[in-house]
């Protein structure tokens, strides 16, 4: 059953903050790498968030979960934006 | 007569992981070889402490959606051993890294990583 | 102590000596076996679905919180104590003040074998470890994960990076970015236990889900304003069998942020000392 309302503060806030800490990771990335290895980066993130599941006793669609079986880990999605983002506005190359 | 369970067996295993690491501490003379016992004899204790908690038929101390919560606590595994096992896993990390930059001072000041070497305090 | 010295009398003498030590491990298995009292474990389980699912994590951070505080500060202090030994340019002591510091010289490491396929996976790999231990760190309060494990994996995909890519490690962790977490995250971790401190006395009460204030003679009411601050950021809807549980985890999951903060950034310094070395020159050229 997808249920987007109502959601609990718990399932917000550990995206919030996945994003948060994966930016500030993301600031001490130094690399140059092509723009294809940032979208395989992204491709693996979705399988590898389809693999993990969405956090134990999490029952929206922004939490991540979908149906039973389907569902996607939101902060490890969130971690790895956050990181490639930190590491386009402060990293390096 | 002491029955062969799970825990018993793991005791054992531990004892001895211990036995090793206090032999290799003291009986053996290489300086990187004193700190892999040091690491078994850490490991024996973790393996004694995971083990005080586990008994016939446990679960592991986590919810999952439709547990029941009148029968989680009999059924779950004691937590005290695995707490005690994470804070003692980091504490060996930063002592073993203590250890291994200690020896490498002393590698670097005497050439040689034998403890009989070391004590008898030959410059290179 | 050599071999050849444990031949004769003194290697009879070590093989008793070690024969007493093990009975006595032995016996004390013995008598433990089947014996072991449960302690406080069994009434953090039955607490679990008031305050988090995982109890191991609520037992460490909330029954023991000042141990694991302390242990927190044992690591940080091995880290920097490690640094010291290795790179003994920040303190002279007196006595070797004469000396000349151990040579520096950083271990590069070169793999020859890695070839381009590898170094090409490894930049993935160590953006998702990363990611990773971030998913366990936000995920601390509901399955088995935690500040520790978050460092360790973090600190792992480090070292992937520096074996792989040598100097050029792209999680390039800065030693003033990793001591400044480090510190970030004991400070985070005990000043979490002011708003506790101030309300009731105790310090590190879990004032977002305030398990005990019910319990007659429990010194103060927690505010509601602590309970929305503190509280409603973690709260989850626990669907068991006993019914549906509108419960939070508190100010555990902050504590496990700060912890991981501190593990990241003790375990990275290690790292970086053993690879690298520490040489202030080396910090002025970057």
């Amino acid at each position: 059953m997808v249920m987007l309302f109502p959601m609990m503060g718990g399932e917000i806030t550990p995206i919030v903050v996945g994003f948060a800490i994966g930016f500030l990771f993301g600031t001490q990335v130094y690399s140059n790498v092509s723009r294809r290895t940032v979208v395989m980066i992204i491709c693996l993130c979705i399988v590898g968030a389809s693999l993990f599941q969405a956090p134990v006793f999490t029952w929206s669609l922004i939490g991540g979960y979908i149906t039973d079986g389907l569902s996607f880990a939101a902060p490890f999605i969130s971690a790895t934006i956050g990181i490639l983002l930190g590491w386009a506005v402060r990293g390096g190359k | 007569m002491i029955e062969l369970t799970l825990q018993f067996l793991s005791f054992m295993a531990s004892a001895l992981l211990i036995l090793i690491g206090i032999a290799g501490m003291l009986f053996l003379d290489n300086l990187i070889k004193k700190i892999i016992a040091f690491t078994l004899l850490s490991d024996g204790v973790n393996l004694a402490l995971v083990s005080l908690g586990y008994f016939e038929g446990g679960v592991v101390a986590i919810l999952t959606p439709g547990t029941s919560v009148a029968e989680f606590p009999q059924n779950a595994v004691l937590i005290f051993g695995p707490g005690i096992v994470l804070t003692n896993i980091v504490i060996g990390v930063s002592t073993t890294a203590v250890l291994v930059a200690l020896t490498m001072v002393l590698y670097k000041r005497y050439g040689t990583l034998k403890a009989s070497k070391v004590l008898k305090g030959e410059r290179k | 102590m050599e071999m050849k010295e444990l031949r004769g009398s003194r290697g009879v003498l070590a093989a008793v000596a070690l024969l007493i030590i093990f009975i006595g491990v032995t016996v004390a298995f013995v008598q433990l076996n089947g014996n072991v009292a449960r302690g406080i474990s069994p009434e953090y389980n039955r607490l679990a679905h008031l305050q988090q699912p995982n109890s191991l994590s609520a037992w460490v951070y909330d029954w023991r919180g000042f141990d694991t505080l302390i242990e927190t500060g044992v690591i940080y202090v091995g880290a920097v104590v490690s640094v010291l030994v290795i790179g003994r340019g920040l303190v002279r002591m007196k006595q070797v003040e004469g000396e000349e510091p151990v040579p520096q010289t950083s271990l590069d490491l070169k793999i020859g074998s890695v070839n381009a396929i590898l170094k090409y996976f490894i930049f993935p790999l160590v953006i998702l470890l990363a990611a990773y231990g971030i998913l366990i760190v936000t995920g601390a309060a509901t399955s088995g994960g935690g500040g520790f494990q978050c460092g360790v994996v973090v600190a792992s995909a480090y070292l992937i990076g520096a074996v792989f890519f040598g100097k050029k490690n792209p999680l390039n962790f800065r030693r003033k970015f990793l001591i400044a977490i480090g510190s970030f995250g004991w400070a985070l971790y005990a000043l979490l236990g002011l708003p506790g401190y101030l309300v009731t006395g105790y310090w590190q009460y879990n004032v977002g889900t305030d398990l005990w204030s019910s319990i007659a003679g429990f010194p103060a009411q927690i505010p509601s304003i602590l309970h929305t601050i503190f509280g409603d950021p973690y709260r989850l809807a626990l669907v068991l069998k006993g019914g549906t549980f509108y419960s939070t985890a508190g100010i555990v999951p902050l504590i496990n942020i700060g912890e991981a903060f501190n593990v990241i950034g003790a375990i990275c310094l290690i790292f970086l000392v053993f690879i690298y070395g520490w040489s202030d020159t080396e910090e002025a050229k970057a």
